[in-house]
């Protein structure tokens, strides 16, 4: 076909093809209101303020950074937070053990008494005096002046509230209540209460940190409203609540002074990836569990920050009772697998960052932490000739090994790590890799058939709520009563020397039992712009966002 | 091609004349998408093969200390690893190769396992007459609806311990509709036929019968369809390995090592593109090769991506440069308007050739044909399907399609080489100057326009007129060819009419601009034996008032005596005889003519002759005979019959025969 | 007309019924205990049991089966078991981010489609026409979720151009759709190109030209609309594939739609949220389809004078 028709027919579709291209990238050029990016910083001096111009690349770009205080106009900015679990539960007060949730209640309620450093003693929160007072009493004064975010003021009656319900002294029960002994509150006064526990507590404290405050007159009469608007004390109040979004905004009423930001986005992505490449291109401004791989791209980046700590999380080869007969009766085998591994090869590595190789059941930032002697550092020829004392020279039976992708940093390849280097040894271990739900139903279920499970437990630094994964009430206990003991011990006993040396009692027997087998602490490692500044990040997992400040 | 079917040659014959197998494979190999495609494969297969041999290192060995070490080819490589490690240090080319291994197998038995189920699926519910059938395509309904990964996720996110079985029959099951429902329409076509449903019950015999042609048309079907699902499951693992639900480690497959690469993807990409080239190519290879294998295997089911490609492309659409004939046309005279009475003679076809060539022979369906029409007169073009009538007809508006070309002759039409004009310049000619009927006059007009649309179109091509004035024209017109209610046909859509009206209709259109010339091909073949007179006599009527000259291509003998003024006889592309009509019927000389004669019925001639038919096939138009194309079937062959091909000889006035009978006995006055 | 629309209409019915039912039992019996889910591993069993109760799954099964079948005539999809979000109302607020990136990409995919597809029919085997086939042949080969990847990895983090993930602005539409389109248009134009193919080759084109009618309105008049009749059944076809590359893309662009809430809610075992979503997903390509079946009846008049 020629000419006219050519030019007819060849006309239309140029204009078609040119119209599908251009009105797309025509949407794409639309300039958007985002803000500059800001590529380079500049330091500057104390006292001044400085305009710098760098030409960098053919543009020009205006570098500030201000070093005097913010000036007092009021909250400002919007911070995105993008974290990497699901929001499991809803806002009912004690109904969940997520700690997702934990770490957004955090913004949105105050506590009792606040450890910004584990190892020391607490600062005073919604408390500002506590003494004990025998044994199984504290009393503590409470703050004045400070008020809901509804507006009501808090007091006593808030507090013995929310305590007696979080520890389980109610008829409503909660899923706190394993981590307490059943406590009841006094009121002494309108700002003095006395909280009684039924047997020595000796974690009372350490918990306090983690219980929220919430409103008498709520859990009496709006029960079913705060499970989805939740009204507390703290910096940040909750404005959208969505299945994987938390929009929350300044309480400008604080009784601390209000935050710095003005509103404050927490929201689920899952994929580490995707979490990365939003934080790259400035879509959000802090990321959650940055994982090993990503460590060496955010610090090598000029405009991202990364705040590395050792988690309290212990991560370990969880074993289930019965599910491998040779384990439970036989410490030399217990021994022989756990010097066949390459722990310090697992952290440096593969898991990295500021994780560290466990030395002890406890993890590192635990009060009373000690490191475990023998160190058990890897040793293929001792494990050999304890596997023939074992009186398996051959190996031994096959054996389950489940590792959950995705759950913990670098799940496969540590499983697939720890497999290889147990087989050095003549071991006969099988990966089994699948996700977490998976692996939960295996533990639990009557034919399971894993025997080792790669799982952490974290805790809040103080050694009863992390000894108690090991105890009776647990899946993971092999039925020595002393080990019961010695758990129960340390939860109930109150001098701190005598705790100290009971606890020491207990890693001892923890570290020379094995149990299971220690791997490392967890790295925990939060990304974020270097807009954001003032972001506290704790080994507990708690992400504190009150001191935080955007610059735009 | 509709073209290769006038020419007398179905598709399926083209694509499957072959018997044997051998000829199958030759067809494949002469597609260059199947060679490539099978030859990428093979690469592909023989170096899983191979994996033990080739691969530098053992897939599983780790190396915590040189993990993710980068190709030879970026800085930090090394030949040692030459596509470098992941994150355990372990090879990646390795890791590639046995990867290959698991990822090739799986999708294979899992595409045998689909094939199968399908299979027995699609039989089982193309031969129940109960309610098997309904159920099971409920329930292919169902199963589309519901989003295949979300099965394949809760199913294989349970499974702790997922081994290649369990990948097999996840992704293996589903797929098994696809399958199924082209099995079931090939039974379900076979049962339609009338074989089939004249019996009662279907016996053995019945049975061995269908499956005589329900298995091969399937096999082939299924075989395609196996190889484009190979590549789509290839995909899908990979999809489901990235979503975490592959292979479980450290068992390498392509998709377990792509997901890994992912994680790692901004420190280090490679580890990620390899895969996912790897993937690719495979995909691609396996797809290429589905598609040459489509065309020749199973054409009906029009999967191929790449069609046919003809040996020899034409420069320009339809018209190649005639060699040697370019300058030596000497008949360049004005186009003679309508009004005047131009010379007598209105189309001259001299030694017309038209050839369509194809991947593997070359078709001549036109062999240097010679013709006149007279102004005002019929010509009427008589041959078996395959004689190359109806193209010669086609040629003479450039209506070939590529890549069927005129290799030869040309066509005045009023003084105009019409071979030779440009194809902006035929339009103006067509339906103005030269008009067309065709065939099927139902499948000859648009299905989805309506009868009065598609006359205004027409008429409004032509004339400037308003739509309601163009209304009243086509109104008239088909009153015309007498169809007596004409507003009402208007309105109403070509398959709701019947075969005679249709063709009317057609009748009414081509005639609507008073062509010089009207070429009717076949047009009463589809009709029923009365409406065909009716039809015929009205065209008849039409030409004659206004001195239309008419080209009426026909098989039928008969009607050719009845309504032409000239004839023409056909055989095999070529011109056997042509002459006055009374000449040639009383006068038959050439064998072929008269063969025809006594074959058919006719008031014309005698009655009372037994008829014959002619014993035979005609020659494959692809492979003709060095000699005369009749001779294989002549009554009166001789020897140089077979060795010489006759040309044309004059044996009464304007009375012309090709053959040898002829050549020696009369004045040799070559025309 | 009624009488078919009726059948298909109960046929819709008992496809998402059984798609709801197929869900329901799948999710329950392979997968365990969700409240374990919610609760760190090895979590004592009475605060398991408390979680069971919280979300519902203490019941028997049946009984959990049936409560949720009365509820769905009523609107009741039930709630999450992840902070008790009434499941419907949280699919209502993201269908229509995944419904825009579907009709985005449709509408996308059709254009470049048909340009492409009648391009390379015109001239079957020229060079356009290769092209087109060679993209077609590398598209199909492509793993979506890696090419997603790769755009993400080019223009949002390398060159800033385009947003990574959300769903903000006209530019965050670009590369999900582009990612999508790739995945669509294979098919799409192979489609295109062989109806077009083989209307171009039926006789009624033939004829058309035979009757002069000029090239340009051959082709785009008469062949696009015998042409374009199986261009409409695409449609529901497009939807099938979108609704089923719409939990990976999703996935990788942080996109707020349905797909990225069902695979959320099955990684957490989110069960109410997984049978929304998928009851979601179903119904929209079930509705889909039937809606495009009688667009063609209308379109064609073939069929829509015989059901007369």
């Amino acid at each position: 076909m020629k000419t006219k028709m050519k030019t007819n027919r060849w006309k239309l579709l140029a204009a078609f093809v040119i119209l599908t291209l251009v009105v797309p990238l025509a949407a794409a050029c639309v300039p958007t209101q985002e803000p500059e990016v800001i590529k380079e910083t500049v330091v500057v001096t104390e006292k001044e303020t400085v305009e710098v111009t760098k030409v960098v690349k053919e543009e020009v770009e205006v570098v500030v950074t201000p070093t005097a205080p913010p000036a007092p106009e009021g909250p400002s900015g919007s911070v995105r937070f993008l974290i990497a679990e699901n929001f499991w539960a809803d806002w009912d007060p004690y109904q969940h053990t997520a700690q997702s949730q934990g770490r957004i209640e955090g913004q949105i309620f105050d506590y009792l008494v606040d450890f910004p450093d584990t190892a020391a003693p607490p600062v005073p929160m919604l408390a500002t005096e506590w003494k004990p007072i025998d044994d199984r009493t504290w009393e503590f004064k409470l703050r004045e002046g400070v008020k809901f975010h509804d507006g009501s003021t808090f007091d006593a009656e808030d507090v013995k509230a929310s305590i007696e319900l979080a520890s389980g002294a109610t008829d409503k029960p909660s899923l706190t209540a394993g981590d307490w002994i059943k406590t009841t509150v006094e009121i002494v006064d309108s700002y003095t209460v006395r909280l009684v526990s039924e047997k020595p507590f000796a974690a009372l404290l350490a918990q306090l940190q983690d219980t929220i405050i919430v409103s008498a007159e709520d859990l009496a009469n709006n029960a079913e409203a705060i499970k989805s608007q939740p009204n507390g004390t703290g910096p940040f109040r909750l404005v959208e609540n969505e299945v994987d979004r938390k929009v929350m905004e300044a309480n400008l009423d604080y009784w601390q002074g209000p935050p710095q930001i003005k509103t404050l986005i927490w929201e689920f992505v899952q994929d580490p990836d995707t979490r990365l490449a939003a934080l790259m291109a400035g879509q959000a401004d802090a990321i959650d569990r940055v994982p090993p791989q990503h460590l060496r791209v955010i610090s090598g980046s000029e405009t991202l920050k990364l705040i590395s700590v050792t988690g309290i999380e212990s991560v370990n080869l969880f074993v289930k009772p019965g599910r491998l007969p040779l384990w439970d009766e036989n410490p030399a085998f217990r021994e022989a697998v756990v010097r066949s591994i390459d722990r310090e090869g697992l952290v440096t590595g593969l898991v990295q960052g500021a994780s560290a190789v466990a030395t002890s059941f406890l993890p590192t930032r635990t009060l009373y932490h000690q490191d475990g002697d023998p160190a058990y550092t890897k040793d293929i020829e001792a494990a050999k000739a304890l596997l023939a004392e074992a009186g398996v020279p051959d190996g031994g039976p096959e054996f389950e090994l489940w590792v959950a992708s995705g759950f913990l940093p670098r799940a496969d390849e540590v499983g697939a790590a720890i497999a290889a280097s147990m087989q050095e040894a003549g071991l006969k271990p099988k990966i089994v890799t699948t996700d977490l739900g998976a692996m939960i139903d295996d533990i639990f279920s009557e034919d399971g058939t894993g025997a080792m499970y790669h799982i952490s437990w974290s805790s809040n630094g103080d050694p009863t709520p992390h000894a108690r994964v090991y105890s009776a009430s647990f899946a993971w206990y092999f039925g020595d009563e002393e080990l019961q003991r010695l758990i129960d011990l340390v939860a109930t006993t109150i001098d701190p020397a005598a705790r100290e040396e009971a606890t020491h009692d207990l890693q001892d027997l923890l570290w020379k039992q094995l149990w299971h087998v220690p791997l490392y602490n967890s790295d925990f490692s939060i990304a974020h712009s270097a807009k954001l500044v003032g972001l506290e990040v704790r080994p507990n997992f708690k992400t504190l966002f009150y001191q935080a400040s955007i610059t735009e | 091609m509709t073209d290769l079917a006038t020419a007398g040659i179905s598709p399926e014959a083209v694509a499957a004349s072959a018997p044997a197998r051998t000829h199958i494979l030759r067809q494949l190999l002469k597609r260059r998408t199947f060679v490539i495609g099978a030859a990428g494969l093979t690469i592909i297969v023989l170096i899983a093969l191979a994996a033990p041999f080739l691969a530098p290192h053992d897939p599983m060995t780790q190396d915590l200390g040189k993990g993710l070490a980068p190709p030879f080819w970026a800085k930090g490589g090394s030949l040692d690893h030459p596509l470098g490690t992941d994150t355990l240090g372990r090879d990646v080319a390795s890791r590639l190769m046995y990867g290959a291994r698991n990822s090739l197998v799986i999708a294979l038995f899992a595409v045998l396992i689909a094939s199968v189920l399908g299979l027995v699926a699609g039989l089982s519910a193309g031969f129940s007459r109960g309610w098997w059938d309904p159920l099971l395509m409920r329930f292919g309904d169902v199963q589309l609806a519901f989003p295949f990964i979300l099965l394949a996720i809760a199913i294989l996110g349970v499974i702790s311990d997922r081994s290649a079985v369990h990948l097999i029959l996840v992704l293996g099951i589903p797929t098994w509709i696809l399958y199924a429902r082209v099995v079931r329409s090939r039974v379900l076509a076979e049962r339609d036929k009338d074989y089939v449903l004249g019996a009662k019950s279907i016996g053995a015999s019945r049975m061995r019968q269908m499956w005589r042609y329900i298995l091969p048309s399937v096999w082939s079907a299924v075989l395609v369809i196996a190889m484009l699902d190979f590549g789509f499951v290839i995909l899908l693992e990979a999809t489901l390995s990235f979503l975490g639900f592959g292979l479980t480690p450290p068992t390498p497959s392509w998709g377990s090592i792509l997901a890994e690469g992912k994680r790692n993807m901004i420190i280090s990409p490679w580890l990620a593109v390899l895969p996912g080239l790897a993937i690719m190519l495979t995909v691609l290879a396996i797809n290429m090769t589905a598609d040459g294998a489509a065309d020749v295997l199973d054409p009906k089911l029009k999967i191929s991506v790449f069609r046919r490609t003809p040996l020899k492309k034409p420069a320009n659409a339809t018209w190649t440069d005639l060699e040697g004939r370019a300058a030596a046309s000497t008949r360049s005279q004005p186009v003679a308007t309508k009004d005047e009475m131009g010379p007598p003679t209105l189309l001259e076809v001299s030694d017309l050739s038209v050839e369509f060539p194809l991947p593997d022979k070359v078709v001549k369906a036109v062999r240097h044909v010679s013709f006149d029409v007279h102004r005002g007169r019929t010509l009427g073009i008589v041959g078996e399907s395959g004689s190359g009538k109806s193209v010669s007809a086609f040629s003479i508006i450039q209506l070939i399609e590529p890549p069927g070309r005129v290799t030869s002759g040309e066509v005045l039409f009023e003084g105009r080489d019409l071979t030779r004009i440009s194809n902006y310049d035929m339009a103006q000619l067509r339906g103005i100057k030269i008009g067309m009927i065709f065939q099927n006059p139902a499948s000859s007009l648009n299905p989805v326009l309506s009868i009065g649309s598609q006359m205004v179109e027409t008429i409004r091509l032509h004339l400037k007129v308003s739509p309601a004035e163009a209304r009243d024209i086509g109104s008239q017109a088909l009153l015309n060819v007498g169809i007596g209610n004409p507003q009402a046909i208007l309105s109403r859509y070509p398959f709701q009419l019947s075969g005679g009206m249709n063709q009317r209709v057609m009748i009414a259109m081509a005639m609507l601009t008073r062509p010089d010339l009207l070429i009717a091909d076949e047009p009463s073949s589809a009709l029923d034996v009365t409406t065909q007179a009716v039809v015929l006599e009205r065209l008849r009527e039409i030409t004659r008032e206004h001195q239309t000259s008419l080209i009426l291509i026909t098989h039928d003998i008969a009607l050719v005596a009845e309504f032409a003024d000239e004839i023409l006889v056909m055989y095999a592309g070529q011109v056997c005889e042509v002459g006055p009509v009374r000449s040639v019927i009383d006068d038959a000389r050439h064998p072929y003519t008269r063969a025809l004669l006594q074959s058919v019925p006719r008031a014309e001639i005698e009655s009372g002759k037994r008829l014959q038919a002619i014993p035979g096939e005609p020659p494959d138009p692809a492979e003709l005979p060095p000699g005369c194309p009749f001779a294989d079937r002549c009554v009166s062959v001789m020897g140089i019959c077979r060795q010489v091909n006759p040309s044309q000889v004059r044996v009464r006035p304007h009375h012309d025969v090709a053959c040898h009978l002829w050549s020696s006995d009369k004045d040799e006055e070559k025309v | 007309m009624l009488r078919y629309s009726l059948r298909r209409t109960a046929q819709m019915v008992v496809v998402v019924f059984g798609v709801v039912t197929l869900v329901f039992f799948i999710l329950r019996l392979a997968s365990g205990d969700p409240a374990r889910m919610m609760n760190p591993p090895g979590q004592q069993e009475e605060i398991i049991q408390l979680t069971r109760e919280k979300i519902g799954t203490d019941r028997p099964l049946m009984v959990q089966y049936w409560d949720y079948l009365l509820g769905l005539p009523q609107g009741d999809l039930g709630k999450s078991f992840h902070g008790g979000h009434p499941v419907l109302g949280e699919l209502l607020k993201v269908f229509p981010n995944t419904a825009m990136l579907a009709v985005a990409t449709i509408l996308f995919s059709s254009t470049v489609a048909i340009l492409l597809g009648i391009g390379a029919a015109l001239r079957a085997n020229g060079a356009f026409d290769r092209l087109v086939l060679v993209y077609v042949s590398v598209a199909l080969a492509t793993p979506s979720f890696w090419l997603a990847i790769v755009l993400v990895l080019i223009f949002s983090v390398h060159f800033d151009w385009l947003p990574a993930i959300d769903m903000e602005g006209p530019k965050s539409f670009v590369l999900p759709v582009l990612t999508l389109a790739v995945m669509l248009t294979p098919v799409l134009i192979r489609t295109v190109r062989q109806s077009f193919l083989e209307t171009l080759s039926e006789d009624h084109i033939r004829a058309a030209r035979a009757r002069g009618i000029p090239e340009h309105r051959v082709i785009l008049v008469h062949g696009l609309k015998v042409a374009a009749l199986p261009l409409v059944t695409l449609i529901g076809l497009q939807l099938g594939m979108i609704l089923a590359g719409s939990y990976v893309v999703e996935f990788i662009f942080n996109w707020p739609g349905i797909g990225k809430l069902t695979l959320d809610a099955v990684a957490g075992r989110d069960f109410p949220m997984v049978q929304g979503g998928v009851l979601v997903a179903a119904l929209a390509f079930v509705i889909v389809n039937f809606v495009v079946d009688l667009a063609y009846a209308a379109l064609d008049p073939r069929i829509r004078m015989s059901a007369k």
